[in-house]
């Protein structure tokens, strides 16, 4: 659980105090009863905090707006990324949003969560200086060849019949999460996720590591719940094929 | 027969829980036959927890006291927190105690808060057995549809709007409220319908608000 709500945007560079023990790893931290696992991954977000910071921002607490920033900041310039063409053109339009966020605070009228309206302004414009950088971002998943040449795993790995030829080598249980806290990892996933797909990032970014509903992503981004779930589906297989070839690959030390 | 390359294209769906039952249970007969796929499917889950702990990136310092700096000049100090009418205030501490399980802090205060208030207004009057009555049956006819609504969600692993839950039980009260305009003696004088009938109202809202807070329903 620990892992799951508040602890996902807490920087998590600080290694874990209290290790959980190794008996039952995979066990111990989700997994409510089986067919539940369904919450792993996209849990809800807003509530407390979000309306006692809401609360705060309102009456004019500066702490409250410190916290909001630091919190986001680093997520609405990854996002930017997806949309614009360079880092210094994503800063400006963090920024932009940030002031679109001061001026606009007192007329929010709480209809989605705060988190998904200054996502959701940053989309707006990020966009529109795409557009006026002559660049456009597709957001459909279907129409091109992509989904035949990109299965979730390569097709060479199956038999014909279906069944694993070349099957996945069990990681260490908490590998990628252990690995975390190695600098590496961190960047191999980061240059991973600047690889995929502009609409693929942009959904992953957001549900996993994010943490917004689907729901959520779909307002924000402006796309279809199917859509959502196919950019989903390939983002998702394509990380896990990025660390299998790390992770299973022989350890170098 | 669900083969383990159809397997890889459903995990997500799985994982999300938007798989229909008999694809569900397809897949987790396969699981169970197939430790690869279970292979598969732990990776999947590592691979997600991974993204969920990449650091989060703070604003450069001198972006964040730009910023900050904005902030100060639309909020001058001093000026700010004395502004901000009472209205406000009580929205915002209301918006503050509505979250998380302090909702039911909440609800639970108010719903003795108004409870004394109604007993000694209704001991005054000398009619407090009537008053109690209908305010028992107020706050029943709004928390037991609130009530009812959060179980099915529950069931159904659906979640809920405190909205929802809100006009659930103002409805039930409002109803509440028809119902005893034919058998409340009291309900003629202003008092006893703002007591009694109001506050009955008012604390099955806050009781259907608290249970909208709950995790499980969130």
């Amino acid at each position: 659980m620990a892992s799951t709500a508040a602890a996902r945007y807490v920087s998590s560079s600080q290694p874990r105090s209290q290790p959980l023990p190794p008996a039952k790893p995979a066990t111990a931290a989700p997994a409510p009863a089986p067919g539940l696992e369904a919450a792993e991954g996209s849990t809800p977000r807003a509530g407390a905090a979000d309306l006692a910071l809401l609360a705060r921002l309102r009456l004019g607490d500066e702490a409250a707006f410190a916290e909001l920033i630091d919190q986001h900041h680093g997520a609405l310039l990854r996002l930017a990324l997806v949309f614009v063409a360079n880092r210094a053109m994503a800063e400006e339009v963090v920024q932009e949003t940030w002031s679109a966020v001061l001026v606009g605070l007192d007329a929010f009228e709480g209809r989605s969560s705060l988190k998904t309206w200054i996502f959701r302004i940053l989309t707006n414009r990020a966009k529109t200086r795409a557009v006026r950088e002559g660049r456009t971002v597709s957001f459909s998943a279907f129409g091109n060849a992509d989904l035949e040449s990109s299965p979730a795993v390569a097709a060479e790995r199956f038999r014909p019949d279906g069944r694993w030829s070349s099957p996945p080598e069990p990681w260490d249980e908490e590998t990628p999460e252990r690995l975390m806290l190695r600098r590496e990892i961190v960047d191999l996933i980061s240059a991973a996720l600047d690889d995929l797909p502009a609409a693929q990032r942009a959904v992953v970014l957001l549900r996993d590591v994010d943490g917004l509903e689907s729901a959520e992503v779909c307002n924000i981004l402006r796309i279809s719940e199917t859509n959502q779930r196919v950019l989903h589906h390939r983002a998702r297989s394509k990380l896990r094929r990025t660390l299998e070839e790390y992770v299973g690959a022989p350890r170098r030390c | 027969m669900l083969t383990c390359k159809q397997l890889t294209e459903l995990v997500t769906d799985y994982l999300e829980g938007r798989l229909p039952l008999g694809q569900r249970i397809a897949l987790q007969m396969h699981l169970g036959m197939c430790a690869h796929c279970r292979t598969y499917l732990r990776q999947m889950r590592a691979t997600v927890r991974a993204l969920g702990k990449m650091p989060n990136q703070p604003p450069p310092s001198d972006v964040r006291e730009a910023l900050m700096a904005r902030w100060r000049s639309m909020h001058p100090r001093g000026a700010a927190r004395p502004v901000a009418p009472a209205a406000l205030r009580l929205l915002a501490a209301i918006e503050m105690l509505a979250g998380g399980a302090r909702g039911w802090v909440a609800a639970g205060l108010a719903g003795l808060g108004a409870f004394g208030l109604a007993l000694s207004l209704g001991l005054h009057s000398g009619r407090a057995g009537q008053g109690m009555r209908c305010f028992a049956i107020e706050v029943m006819a709004g928390v037991v549809p609130a009530v009812v609504l959060g179980l099915l969600a529950l069931s159904r692993r659906s979640r809920l709007s405190p909205q929802a839950l809100l006009s659930v039980a103002a409805a039930g009260g409002l109803t509440g409220t028809v119902f005893l305009q034919a058998t409340c003696p009291g309900a003629h004088t202003t008092q006893h319908v703002v007591v009694f009938h109001l506050g009955g109202l008012l604390v099955a809202a806050l009781v259907a608000l608290g249970t909208s807070q709950l995790p499980v329903l969130r």
